[in-house]
């Protein structure tokens, strides 16, 4: 997996000042499927739904090596194979192994972000495979070499005019062709590769421990396909995405659709009980669950940020944000963006990589609304920050200026002589047209011009 | 010990380690009202039908045998052939040329369950993944005392009941990726028909 979360503010300002027309992509996909979030929300009792969704999921992390275990049991009756990877790198070298064994010569692939996470990709293509991403925007990414910019909506950022400009070169279809004539183009490409593939690799969203369950939500029906096509399917499974009963499915089901894209119910739901029986007239021979650590086992220790591990990946909280619809996914460098990227970066990938991520947030809380889990995002930004100034992992610059505001903020006559200072200071300084971060904002906006007696003194006159 | 028998050994002593600190939840009952005994009210229909409908699906609900067959008779001259699954009842298997799934335009079968309040069939995986999947145009014959109000409780009617896999299908294949433009049919079929029959149709079939 290529990780630049570090890079995060040199990344959000290239996108930002270099390609504005990638923020008013995002920032249309980001509002409509948010809207229709609402929408999704309001027709059922959603807050019992969120409530009751939260203790599901905590009871399944605090029983996790139950579930786990009993999933493995009933996935091998069902006659799936399991195998276990510690590490990501662990779950690519699974998956390398399974493709060498089998002669493997072409992949087809669901939108999987655990595969983003694992790097599957890459050490499939180093070993000479063909790799196909089949969901229509990750194959979009795929032929522009870019990363997935959004946990369902992988090419967000890129509006009609850049598909039509890339089918074009890569397909052949004419320059002003319609969305319809362009998704035709690639399903003809994809439905070759299906016919052609060896080996399918989704992720999945439940895995049932009652009945070993895999459950696979999607709109387009390449997931199906993946798993339907290939005679050996591998599900990518992170260890957090139990649920205890084949009754919660029901639910569940609807809860993350709702989410998502405000559907009562994904077009196509997968649910997989192994490989094809003697009964049935087509699917794989062999199914793999990989179950993913990933760090997940030691964010589970984490007092508070172990309430990400209820995270369904329905990306509700990033359409809701406001920082991430500036710039899309691809500022924050890795997998998963957004707000829940915000909070998973520094657990998942360490406070020193992942560090900028939780400084991405405006805090508005729009997030915590919206998640289908009531993960108290907002609450768990604020611990990653303090405990970043605690490892003095922030920048220096802002350790020192978060230090001289705190210390003006709190005397009171120091405070007085910043506000009579700021108030003398020359026009062009004052107004930010040379000081360092508000010559940003006045670049665009006015100056500011603060008020020529301070507050307190109006106050006192009785002029408010 | 194998090395994969140690990954895993890894992991579930971290995560015991980790759940030591964390208090036992207890888990909650199962949201909602209790499974249905009963179905197919009119209501319940017009639910499904209205549900499917909102999906971008097709749906007739036909009174009798007959009407079905008619209804039938006229949809299905548009196509030149059709794949259509081995558990249908003749009754309902149209009189076309029988392809294979990967070459219709018109595939055939029947779900085993439909849930109302998502607008969603059930399809088993005996009657042929890719039969279901890969004709751009999709009809399913559903009995009408298999549409339950609830999914949970057409999950329950079909749990167990299946091949290596169940189909939720609630519409036609629909993607917004290119440019937040919906398109239908990118897969999966870009039309599904459900039709909606009396159940003594389907008396003997499983």
């Amino acid at each position: 997996m290529s990780v630049e979360a570090r890079a995060y503010g040199s990344r959000a300002l290239a996108i930002l000042r270099d390609t504005p027309a990638m923020r008013d992509s995002v920032t249309a996909g980001a509002l409509t499927l948010d809207s229709a979030r609402r929408v999704g929300y309001a027709s059922v009792d959603i807050e019992s739904w969120r409530r009751w969704a939260e203790q599901v999921k905590n009871h399944v992390l605090t029983h996790l090596d139950r579930y786990l275990l009993q999933a493995e049991d009933r996935l091998r009756a069902n006659g799936a194979s399991v195998h276990w990877a510690d590490t990501p790198a662990d779950a690519a070298g699974i998956v390398s192994d399974l493709a060498r064994r089998h002669g493997v010569r072409t992949v087809v692939k669901g939108k999987s972000m655990l595969s983003e996470e694992v790097g599957v990709n890459a050490s499939l293509e180093a070993m000479g495979i063909d790799v196909y991403e089949t969901d229509l925007g990750e194959y979009i990414i795929q032929l522009l070499g870019e990363m997935p910019s959004h946990i369902i909506a992988p090419a967000i950022h890129r509006g009609l005019d850049d598909v039509r400009a890339l089918f074009h070169e890569r397909l052949d279809t004419p320059r002003d062709a319609a969305p319809e004539v362009l998704a035709a183009a690639a399903r003809r490409v994809l439905r070759g590769a299906f016919l052609a593939a060896d080996m399918g690799i989704t992720g999945v969203n439940f895995l049932v421990a009652e009945t070993g369950t895999l459950a696979l939500v999607e709109n387009e029906g390449n997931i199906r396909l993946t798993t339907t096509m290939p005679r050996v399917h591998v599900a990518l499974v992170g260890i957090e995405k139990l649920l205890p009963r084949f009754d919660d499915l029901a639910t569940f089901l609807q809860l993350i659709s709702r989410a998502a894209t405000g559907q009562a119910i994904g077009t196509f739901v997968s649910l997989i009980q192994g490989p094809r029986t003697a009964v049935d007239v087509d699917g794989p021979d062999e199914v793999h669950v990989v179950l993913v650590d990933g760090g997940r086992s030691a964010l589970l220790a984490d007092p508070e940020a172990w309430e990400a591990l209820r995270c369904l990946r329905c990306g509700a909280c990033l359409n809701a944000c406001p920082v991430f619809r500036q710039t899309g996914g691809h500022a924050y460098g890795w997998a998963y963006s957004g707000p829940i990227g915000a909070i998973l970066a520094p657990a998942l990938l360490g406070m020193e990589e992942g560090g900028a991520l939780p400084f991405a947030s405006t805090l508005c809380g729009a997030c915590v609304e919206a998640c289908p889990v009531r993960i108290p995002i907002p609450r768990l930004l604020h611990s990653w920050r303090d405990r970043l100034a605690d490892a003095r992992l922030t920048s220096r610059g802002e350790r020192i200026g978060m230090k001289g505001y705190a210390r003006v903020m709190t005397n009171p006559r120091l405070y007085r002589l910043a506000s009579l200072l700021l108030r003398r200071l020359p026009g062009p300084v004052r107004g930010g047209r040379v000081t360092p971060v508000l010559k940003h904002w006045t670049a665009w906006r006015g100056a500011l011009e603060p008020s020529t007696r301070p507050f307190h003194e109006l106050w006192r006159d009785g002029i408010t | 010990m194998t090395s994969a028998d140690s990954g895993r050994d890894r992991i579930l002593a971290r995560i015991r380690v980790s759940m030591s600190l964390r208090s036992p939840v207890p888990l909650p009952d199962r949201l909602g009202e209790p499974v249905e005994v009963a179905s197919a009210t009119n209501v319940v229909i017009d639910r499904f039908v209205h549900q499917f409908a909102a999906a971008g699906g097709e749906a007739v609900v036909h009174p009798d045998l007959r009407a079905a067959l008619a209804w039938a008779s006229v949809w299905c001259s548009d196509f030149p052939a059709a794949a259509v699954s081995a558990s249908l009842p003749d009754a309902l298997r149209p009189r076309l040329p029988a392809v294979a799934p990967a070459d219709a335009a018109l595939a055939v079968s029947a779900a085993i369950a439909a849930a109302a309040e998502t607008g969603t069939l059930l399809l088993d995986s005996r009657d042929g993944r890719r039969l279901q999947l890969l004709a751009p145009v999709h009809l399913v014959w559903i009995p009408r005392a298999s549409v339950y109000l609830t999914l949970r409780s057409a999950l329950r009617m079909a749990r167990g009941r299946q091949g290596a896999a169940i189909g939720l299908h609630s519409g036609p294949s629909k993607s917004a990726d290119i440019g937040g433009v919906l398109v239908h049919g990118v897969h999966g079929p870009g039309r599904v028909i459900a039709a909606i029959v009396p159940d003594e149709i389907f008396a003997g079939t499983r």
